[in-house]
């Protein structure tokens, strides 16, 4: 790639359907399992993600 | 930091702001000469786009960003984070927990901020290679390809490793992850300074 093709962004959006896998990825890099409380900490917050990207998406 | 930074939701801009905080001092530093700032936007995504328009800057399409967790907002070296997605979630997790998410979110975009700022086109070029090198967990949080553009993958692998590092310094490790190939490691740390001082 050439210098001129990387500039720097005028933005970067983290998207909210990555933000489960990403925790998951912090909590347990190696993947050695989640406790039971991460676990289901991460799984009530992936349900409300997808309910709130829902809503987004339906306007 | 003008009103419409300000936000409505002060539980999540507090949180955002005590996950600042514990990071380590050095990288503090960097953020404050950065100028980086942040905050929590109600109106989603318009509040956003708004911002790009203060500044007459051109904004990004709403559809762009209208899903997205948080921004980098690089004319207002603001990280902005969505306020009703987050308050989505606060019903159903303890205050512990829900801090505990936020701030892994809030340590990526640091890092990202750090990383954006300080990074070379050169190192840039890296960042494909990076990914594939990337622990599967952690490779299968970046979007790519998707989401982002190959010259931003860069700084998104150091962002995305910065709040394992994070961790690891609050329990006191601070000896190089196993689980990171060392060319990753070695590109996280010309990015930050790492490891910090104390």
């Amino acid at each position: 790639m050439a210098p001129e093709a990387l500039k720097k962004p005028s933005y970067t959006a983290f998207p909210a359907e990555r933000l489960v896998p990403f925790l998951r990825g912090v909590a347990d890099p190696a993947g050695a399992g989640l406790s039971e409380d991460e676990e289901r900490n991460l799984r009530a917050f992936e349900g409300s993600v997808n309910a709130w990207l829902t809503r987004q998406r339906e306007g | 930091m003008s009103a419409k930074l300000d936000g409505n939701d002060e539980w999540l801009l507090d949180s955002v702001r005590r996950a600042r905080a514990q990071l380590p001092r050095e990288h503090r530093s960097l953020l404050e000469e950065i100028g980086a700032r942040e905050a929590v936007i109600d109106a989603w995504p318009q509040g956003v786009l708004d911002l790009f328009v203060a500044l007459h800057e051109p904004p990004p399409a709403a559809v762009a960003i209208a899903d997205a967790a948080a921004v980098w907002v690089e004319p207002q070296q603001a990280v902005v984070f969505n306020g009703p997605l987050f308050q989505a979630a606060a019903p159903l997790l303890q205050t512990e927990a829900l801090d505990r998410i936020v701030a892994h979110v809030a340590w990526h975009e640091y890092g990202y901020a750090i990383s954006v700022t300080r990074s070379t086109w050169q190192q840039r070029r890296a960042g494909l290679r990076l990914l594939g090198l990337l622990p599967l967990r952690l490779r299968e949080a970046i979007d790519y390809p998707g989401h982002y553009r190959r010259d931003q993958l860069f700084d998104e692998v150091v962002a995305t490793v910065y709040p394992v590092m994070v961790e690891r310094v609050r329990h006191g490790i601070y000896r190089r992850p196993r689980f990171l190939h060392s060319d990753v490691i070695r590109a996280f740390e010309e990015a930050i300074p790492w490891p910090p001082k104390h």
